[in-house]
């Protein structure tokens, strides 16, 4: 059998053939900044993925906060179909994505290699939750989530789709800001994001209906269309809140109007007209009232 | 400590007076360390570990001798090319190990070349390891194979479990070493470890009874 002890290697000609080469080659030991620096370089990439995978969480929150719970089925409809709708799918791949860059770069470190994938995984994934949610808390993932996803290809910020859905007079829905209120309630004007104002009727609303309207900013009306010639071509029969949750930090609205006790006494929170009996929600949305009062 | 070190090996006592300083007699760190200032000393650390990769090396699967000494020299070019990347929370011999590994996984890579491990005879306790699962390196084993038989077997093996098997059994590796010289978590070389000795058992079968 051929084995290595049948032709032992002379260390000492070994050594006097690579001391040659050293000198042949001119072969000279690389400077040790240039491994720190690499090592470094190694660190600081990876705490950019995971940053940048922690501010891909502030937006998963951003979205999953600012999901209205309250109204899916009238929303999206089944819970199935509510989460198709609702899962940040695009930020949860890039999630992993610079995850995985993370934990690339990690491994390259010089002592990358000794933490076990698990553990690494795992401490990443806390590290990104706990920075995702204070992301999240100072509004970075609305900022990440419009801004850094209004580049992304085909994809349309949550509450770009969300504003569009409402933004549906035909179907009784609308959504804009308060910009003025009859004194009794009984219209009220409504600027889209487009820039077009609505001159709503407000017969039918209630007493909560008009606290949101009363608070200002931005609400969203559930009622009839009608039609364009008319004085005021929607029928309001409920209006609810628009908030963000998350949002980049931003002046409360001014209120608009104060509920004086006539007011309240005027309209009760009893059935509303058969108008509005005819918005297809209206149960669904009745209820929801009764459950915020 | 009344004497401290300089550079080039010599001591130098309280009384500003040199007194040389055998560099075989230093550890394998220290001369690292000194091979940047004097390259001449980085003959010693070639000679202290030249036997040890040259059977190492074959033991991966480079039968030829000449593949095993340009494996060799490449491996101790490197690594004097890069002396400052040596990290001294590993052991230079650790080190070292890598470095060869690494070379020898590019040579396979390059010539395509299929592993044909040599084993001497001296090589057994892999044996006696693989026949006991509980059994450390000191294991004995009833029957003996013969050194060329546990070759053969060892050749037909996939690279990384040979790898593992032959720096735990026969270089008699710890599996902090393991991690080290493979560069993956200590978890990883244990199961690597248990995996490489069933596929070895499996692939001598009866031959084991």
């Amino acid at each position: 059998m051929k084995d290595y002890t049948d032709t032992p290697l002379e260390s000492s000609s070994l050594s006097a053939r690579v001391l040659e080469r050293i000198a042949a080659e001119q072969v000279t030991p690389r400077p040790r900044w240039a491994y720190r620096l690499r090592n470094r370089a190694f660190w600081v990439a990876a705490l950019g993925a995971l940053a940048a995978a922690a501010a891909a969480m502030a937006a998963v929150f951003f979205i999953l906060a600012n999901v209205e719970w309250r109204y899916v089925s009238v929303r999206y409809g089944t819970p199935a179909s509510t989460v198709m709708a609702v899962l940040p799918v695009a930020w949860l791949v890039l999630l992993l994505v610079f995850l995985s860059v993370g934990y690339w770069n990690i491994r390259h470190t010089s002592r990358g290699y000794r933490y076990p994938l698990p553990v690494v995984a795992a401490m990443a994934v806390v590290f990104t939750i706990l920075s995702g949610a204070a992301f999240f808390s100072i509004g970075l993932g609305q900022g990440v989530e419009e801004g850094f996803g209004g580049h992304l290809p085909l994809y349309r910020p949550f509450l770009v789709r969300e504003q569009s859905w409402w933004s549906r007079p035909e179907k009784g829905f609308l959504v804009g800001k308060v910009s003025s209120i009859a004194p009794d309630f009984s219209s009220f004007a409504l600027t889209t994001d487009s820039g077009v104002v609505w001159q709503v009727e407000g017969s039918d609303l209630r007493a909560p209906d008009m606290a949101w309207l009363a608070r200002g900013g931005m609400v969203r009306v559930v009622g009839v269309p009608r039609p364009a010639t008319s004085t005021a071509p929607f029928h309001a029969c409920f209006v609810l809140p628009w908030e963000v949750r998350g949002a980049r930090a931003s002046l409360p609205p001014l209120p608009l109007a104060v509920l004086s006790a006539s007011t309240s006494e005027r309209i009760s929170n009893g059935e509303r007209s058969n108008a509005c009996k005819g918005v297809g929600p209206y149960r669904v949305f009745r209820a929801l009232q009764d459950d915020m009062r | 400590m009344s004497a401290e070190t300089n550079q080039s090996g010599g001591r130098r006592n309280k009384g500003g007076t040199r007194t040389p300083v055998d560099a075989h007699t230093l550890t394998d760190e220290d001369v690292a360390q000194r091979a940047l200032e004097d390259k001449e000393l980085f003959a010693i650390l070639i000679e202290r570990y030249a036997a040890k990769l040259t059977r190492y090396l074959a033991r991966l699967g480079v039968s030829v001798p000449e593949d095993r000494e340009d494996i060799l020299q490449n491996a101790f070019l490197n690594a004097y090319r890069n002396m400052n990347s040596f990290d001294p929370a590993l052991s230079f011999s650790s080190w070292m190990y890598r470095i060869v590994h690494n070379e020898a996984m590019s040579f396979f890579r390059r010539k395509k070349a299929r592993p044909t491990v040599v084993l001497a005879p001296e090589d057994e306790p892999l044996l006696y390891a693989i026949q006991d699962d509980n059994a450390d390196t000191s294991a004995h084993a009833e029957r003996r194979l013969s050194s060329a038989e546990l070759a053969r077997a060892l050749t037909t093996l996939p690279q990384k479990y040979r790898d593992i098997l032959a720096l735990r059994f026969f270089e008699e590796r710890s599996y902090e070493e393991i991690s080290d010289i493979l560069e993956m978590p200590i978890g990883t070389v244990s199961t690597m470890i248990h995996r490489a000795k069933r596929a070895l058992r499996k692939e001598l079968g009866d031959r084991l009874q």
